[in-house]
């Protein structure tokens, strides 16, 4: 494909998203007060988030060379990834239900990448208001941090798109054992759990894991350390693993396209 | 006696959950992630940032969290079923049905809060032994928390209820319960006792009902205080009676509110 | 030219056998036990352009699976097929601008937004120029009278209006070949019949290939032209549906309710009498040897006709002779 063409690809990618987006937004605003309070009851949720760590760091100084400031930096970046996979890409915690259910059907039936079309095809408004908070988190971490906003930015979305992928891979599972939602929740849950507390916390085995099947080290390990220190290996190395992530689920998605069963699996009960 | 009935509503909803003791066990994943992440983040809290938490040793600390955690992942989920009868209007129909709807709903927590709790208790107890070995309790001190648990579940089920009832005035009851759950967090003292609090916030957290749902029963389990154990149990019930009745009076409202619009 | 090709089609289901309980759960999670079901299992068949074909069968005989093979969703276990000249499972993407498809029991619709919204929406995906698609809506929601509800969100419409407005959604495009699956289940007479009479104005104007499933006879005998019938993945009739009636429909079910009761034996040539209960009939009326004339003048001899009903036979029912035929 010449460089135009796909530059034309990736743009008519982009509108088809945004377009989806807006949709999903003009449809949550029927219910206006729900809306609403959706964003700001996330917002106010996740800023007790901070909370702990504020009462942990008024007795400690730091928590293995982590400050408040890391902790803060780590919550914003999470808020922010989870918010924007939710909030635009919100099909993904709900893959497996939905390739159980057969409901793929009618993505298949349109001329566009199923994948990318059922994911943006719902939205969870409240990842609105995690986005906001992770706006407000990053205004806290005060003007000396006012530099590493644009990282902050380019690694949010990095983030978005690992924790979208993770999810998506988890999900295609179902096209290998039919249900298997419970488990892809758990494993969601676990990469959350992790990102958010500070690296140190984990040592040896675990800390592979975290950067290698739950990748919360390239979701918000690096992210946080690329905020005390710009380092462009590191923001590579983020934005690489990004890239990996988006292929390896698209991968896993169109392996598992061919098993697709599309409502007619049943489980014969003897 | 009327009690019969609850009973026997409870015990069917008891064994339904069994039924699915493959998704439970399953789901205590995250119960036990939750612990392993704790036990790594005070190995480091407690040692070299040299956080100490009055009364409260590494040991403590991590039987504190599994109890305080059995207890938040325990509670059986009632509120989508509440809000979504208050909802539709499905409520109308208990109306004429031969229980109160409170009761039948309490009956049928009790039933999934029994296994889940008992579930999360033996896996709880199994991380907490491996991680950092056994803390000095009594059989009557058992017996003791054992009488505040049951009340800390009897107290959410009925903060539960409360904000489950004003899907009667408003659209979505989901943000009302994010928030619940950060009150329980901060309040009710989840991941920390509130001896690490400071002051005037400490003071907060022990004159809100959220206390009496985690930290007094998990605080019980580490440091048992006999002489304080009357007044800790008299307070558990005097939240239970004020949001006992605020329950009653919320429901009686919502359903004359129902009459008025004929659902 | 021919729209649909298929040669051999087969596809096989592995079913998974679980065993109760939380064992057998358990047991499924270390090894599951399989079982192959054929749902279809060899059809071959073609459909020239402009045709119009009805899929019928009973409930699992395999229609809905042939159908999501050919519109890309499934991948066949074994065999070929080609629509509009493209490989379905391969070159799905692009097949589906030339196809379109309505489930009957799946909406394209966004519920809660009006149905102009989704239009615009599938124009979108579809990335059709807004000089092509904004006088194709036009033309579409006059031919299918939808502006009187363009803007009014979908969960506020009737079923007989969701309908037209899918139908109207799947032909944004202007495919060459529409798939309906059970369209008119659930709508009352009134729309069916308006459901049905769009479904053949389109064929007749742009020349759509139209292959159609239902359980409904008077879908098939009012759009259709020619039928093929299918059980237990087989096709076991592919006619015309002029021949299906005269083969196979050869009766029809009567109910009447009459002002007096009915007094003696009933004596008409042709005629079966399923139930007497006073004033009212149920017959069953061989239409090969008796005009419903002659029924209609014998039963009103016997007294006024307060009410009266004249039923097609199932597609069950259908299928039943087909078997007995021994076809």
């Amino acid at each position: 494909m010449s460089t135009a063409g796909r530059t034309g690809a990736v743009t008519s990618q982009v509108r088809f998203v945004w377009e989806h987006f807006k949709f999903n937004l003009a449809a949550a605003m029927e219910y206006k007060a729900g809306f609403v309070s959706q964003v700001v009851f996330m917002l106010l949720n996740d800023m007790f988030l901070l909370f702990f760590w504020w009462i942990v760091f008024r007795r400690v100084s730091s928590i293995g060379g982590w400050t408040f400031q890391h902790v803060i930096a780590m919550h914003a970046t999470l808020a922010t990834s989870f918010g924007i996979s939710v909030a635009v890409f919100g099909n993904s915690q709900g893959l497996p239900r939905i390739i159980a259910e057969g409901q793929l059907d009618y993505y298949l039936l349109l001329p566009r990448d199923p994948l990318l079309h059922v994911l943006v095809s719902r939205s969870d408004i409240s990842g609105l208001g995690d986005v906001a908070f992770g706006i407000v988190a990053m205004a806290l971490l005060g003007r000396e941090r006012l530099s590493s906003l644009p990282v902050l930015c380019i690694t949010a979305l990095a983030g978005a798109a690992i924790f979208t992928s993770f999810n998506v891979i988890a999900g295609t599972l179902a096209f290998f054992v039919g249900h298997a939602q419970t488990i892809s929740d758990q494993v969601g849950n676990a990469l959350i759990t992790f990102s958010t507390y500070p690296e140190p916390v984990f040592k040896g085995a675990v800390r592979v894991l975290l950067y290698t099947l739950l990748p919360a080290g390239f979701m918000v390990y690096l992210p946080v350390r690329l905020v005390s220190a710009f380092d462009p290996f590191v923001l590579a190395a983020i934005l690489s693993f990004a890239a990996a992530s988006i292929a390896a689920a698209g991968w896993a998605f169109r392996r598992g396209l061919k098993r697709y069963e599309s409502g007619s699996l049943v489980v014969v009960r003897m | 006696m009327g009690a019969s009935k609850y009973i026997h509503i409870g015990r069917i909803n008891f064994l339904a959950k069994t039924a699915y003791m493959g998704d439970l066990l399953l789901g205590t994943t995250f119960y036990t992630l939750i612990l392993f992440v704790f036990v790594q983040l005070w190995r480091v809290l407690g040692g070299p940032s040299g956080l100490v938490v009055e009364g409260f040793g590494y040991r403590e600390m991590v039987w504190y969290l599994t109890a305080s955690e059995a207890i938040m992942l325990g509670r059986a989920r009632i509120q989508d079923d509440i809000s979504d009868e208050v909802k539709t209007g499905a409520i109308a129909y208990s109306l004429g049905r031969p229980y109160h709807y409170l009761g039948f709903k309490f009956a049928c927590y009790w039933g999934e809060t029994a296994v889940r709790m008992l579930v999360h208790i033996a896996v709880g107890i199994a991380i907490a032994l491996l991680a950092v070995g056994p803390i000095q309790v009594t059989a009557v001190q058992l017996g003791a928390l054992a009488v505040s648990v049951t009340l800390a579940l009897i107290l959410n089920f009925l903060i539960v209820a409360c904000i489950s009832l004003l899907a009667f005035w408003v659209e979505d009851t989901v943000p009302f319960f994010w928030i619940y759950g950060k009150l329980l967090f901060v309040l009710g003292g989840l991941f920390a006792p509130v001896e690490l609090y400071p002051e005037a916030l400490a003071r907060a957290a022990r004159a809100s009902p959220f206390n009496y749902v985690l930290y007094v029963p998990a605080r019980m389990l580490v440091r048992f205080d006999a002489a304080a154990w009357g007044n800790t149990i008299a307070a558990q019930l005097g939240w239970i009676a004020v949001l006992g009745a605020l329950a009653v009076g919320l429901y009686s409202l919502g359903v004359r509110r129902l009459n008025v619009n004929g659902g | 030219m021919t729209a649909i090709k298929v040669r051999d089609l087969v596809k096989v289901f592995k079913v998974a056998h679980k065993r109760p309980g939380l064992a057998g759960s358990l047991r499924a999670i270390v090894r599951t036990e399989h079982v192959d079901v054929r749902a279809v299992d060899g059809v071959t068949f073609s459909v020239e352009e402009g045709e119009t074909v009805a899929f019928i069968g009973p409930n699992g005989a395999g229609k809905s699976t042939t159908i999501k093979m050919l519109t890309g969703i499934l991948y066949p276990t074994s065999g070929e097929a080609t629509v509009t000249g493209m490989t379905p499972w391969k070159q799905r993407q692009r097949l589906s601008r030339s196809i379109g498809c309505v489930f009957g029991q799946r909406s394209q619709l966004w519920y809660h937004l009006p149905p102009r919204d989704t239009f615009e929406l599938l124009a979108h995906v579809y990335e059709l120029p807004v000089s092509q698609w904004k006088p194709r809506l036009t033309t579409l929601a006059d031919r299918f009278e939808l502006r009187a509800f363009m803007d009014t969100p979908v969960r506020k419409l009737s079923l007989g209006q969701r309908m037209r407005c899918e139908i109207a959604a799947s032909l944004l495009h202007a495919p060459r070949v529409l798939f309906l699956d059970e369209p008119t289940v659930g709508l009352d007479v009134m729309a069916k019949r308006a459901i049905r009479d769009l479904v053949l104005e389109m064929n007749r104007e742009e020349g759509v290939t139209v292959l159609l499933t239902s359980h409904d006879v008077g879908d098939i005998e009012q759009v259709c032209r020619r039928v093929m019938v299918i059980n237990h993945g087989h096709l076991v009739l592919d006619t015309t549906v002029a021949a299906l009636r005269r083969d196979f429909m050869k009766s029809k079910t009567v109910r009447v309710r009459l002002d007096s009761p009915v007094e003696g034996i009933l004596n008409i040539p042709g005629v079966e009498v399923l139930k007497r209960k006073r004033g009212n009939l149920k017959l069953l009326v061989n239409t090969a040897t008796t005009s419903m004339d002659d029924v209609l003048a014998h039963l009103m001899q016997l007294g006024t006709i307060e009410d009266i009903t004249i039923a097609d036979p199932s597609t069950e029912q259908i299928i039943a002779e087909i078997y007995a035929s021994g076809r």
